[in-house]
């Protein structure tokens, strides 16, 4: 135990990430792709047209590519 | 929380804390981060599509006086304005919890001796990998300039940018440990991270970019103000995201320390 080292200098070593860890990370990244572009690719026809004009100011003002 | 186990917690306090605690802390980050480019949203962004809008409607005739824009779909402009604060706020939690798994893989790679520190660097780096870079190649348009032939190629092109931005600053990342290992001085590392940064610059405004034909309605100055807006709107994001992220997980460093003292004595 490094009680020694503050808070305020705390130099980490270690770079362990559990796998769900990543695991979340991927899905949270997909899910942000999915909700600003790819709207249509998981959802019907209708759902996906209407989140696309849902998130529509959204996804310009982040400046992804739209139309 | 703090009950029944604390006897066997005391030596993996600092790692049975961090994951529950990291992903609360990127996810308040991210929230927060979230808000502070909402607000630049209805400042400065807002305005300018609704400007757009009008000009869209006046050159279609207006044949959707109701409001929502090309696809025809039955969405409100007001319906389309909270949705679109309601997005930012999501993608704001989503980014954060993302931002506090990469963080915890990646911070010993910086060299700055706080969370505060590494933080804003980490922030510093997506902003310039995810908005700064894609700003400049695929830059954002307000709309009714992007045309449906091209949205396809323009977003295959966007994420290219961002997956190629990602592994140039794995490679400069790499290179400076290998500078290390090599016993090369300081000044040499900082040297060679220095001309790979430059070579990269260079390729990003070198490439021809894609850019669209701006309908000759559309005054230039919507289209600046527009690009303005939505790149400090990402700005104020992940700079408010990696403040709040780095504080709150010094705040957590510190409880954990106090509380280890405590029960180490």
């Amino acid at each position: 135990m490094n009680i020694e080292s503050t808070p305020l200098a705390h130099r980490p070593t270690s770079s362990a990430v559990p796998l769900w860890a990543s695991a979340l990370a991927a899905v949270a990244l997909l899910a942000v792709f999915l909700i600003l572009q790819g709207n249509d690719s998981l959802l019907s026809a209708e759902m996906g047209s209407w989140l696309h004009e849902v998130t529509h100011d959204g996804r310009h003002a982040l400046g992804v590519p739209c139309d | 929380m703090d009950g029944m186990h604390s006897a066997c917690r005391a030596t993996d306090t600092v790692a049975a804390t961090s994951w529950g605690l990291r992903l609360r802390c990127g996810a308040v980050a991210g929230a927060a981060g979230g808000l502070a480019s909402v607000v630049v949203l209805w400042l400065m962004v807002e305005p300018v599509i609704g400007r757009a809008i009008l000009l869209e409607e006046e050159m279609h005739g207006r044949h959707e006086a109701g409001g929502a824009h090309e696809h025809g779909a039955t969405v409100t402009r007001l319906q389309q304005q909270i949705g679109g604060t309601i997005t930012v706020l999501v993608v704001g939690v989503l980014l954060g919890l993302a931002f506090a798994v990469i963080y915890a893989r990646v911070q010993h790679r910086f060299s700055e001796e706080t969370d505060l520190g590494r933080a804003l660097s980490l922030a510093a780096l997506a902003f310039t990998v995810v908005a700064a870079v894609p700003s400049v190649m695929v830059p954002a348009n307000p709309p009714g300039i992007g045309s449906s032939d091209t949205v396809g190629r323009r977003t295959l092109i966007y994420l290219l940018i961002i997956l190629v931005g990602v592994l140039f600053v794995g490679v400069v990342f790499a290179l400076h440990r290998a500078a290390v290992d090599r016993g090369i001085a300081p000044e040499g590392r900082w040297l060679l991270t220095a001309a790979a940064v430059a070579i990269g610059a260079l390729v990003v405004f070198s490439v021809p970019h894609v850019e669209e034909r701006v309908p000759s309605v559309i005054p230039a100055d919507l289209v600046w103000d527009f690009r303005v807006g939505s790149l400090v709107q990402t700005a104020a994001l992940w700079t408010t995201m990696g403040i709040v992220h780095g504080v709150l997980l010094h705040r957590e460093r510190e409880r954990e320390s106090v509380s280890l003292m405590a029960r180490g004595r």
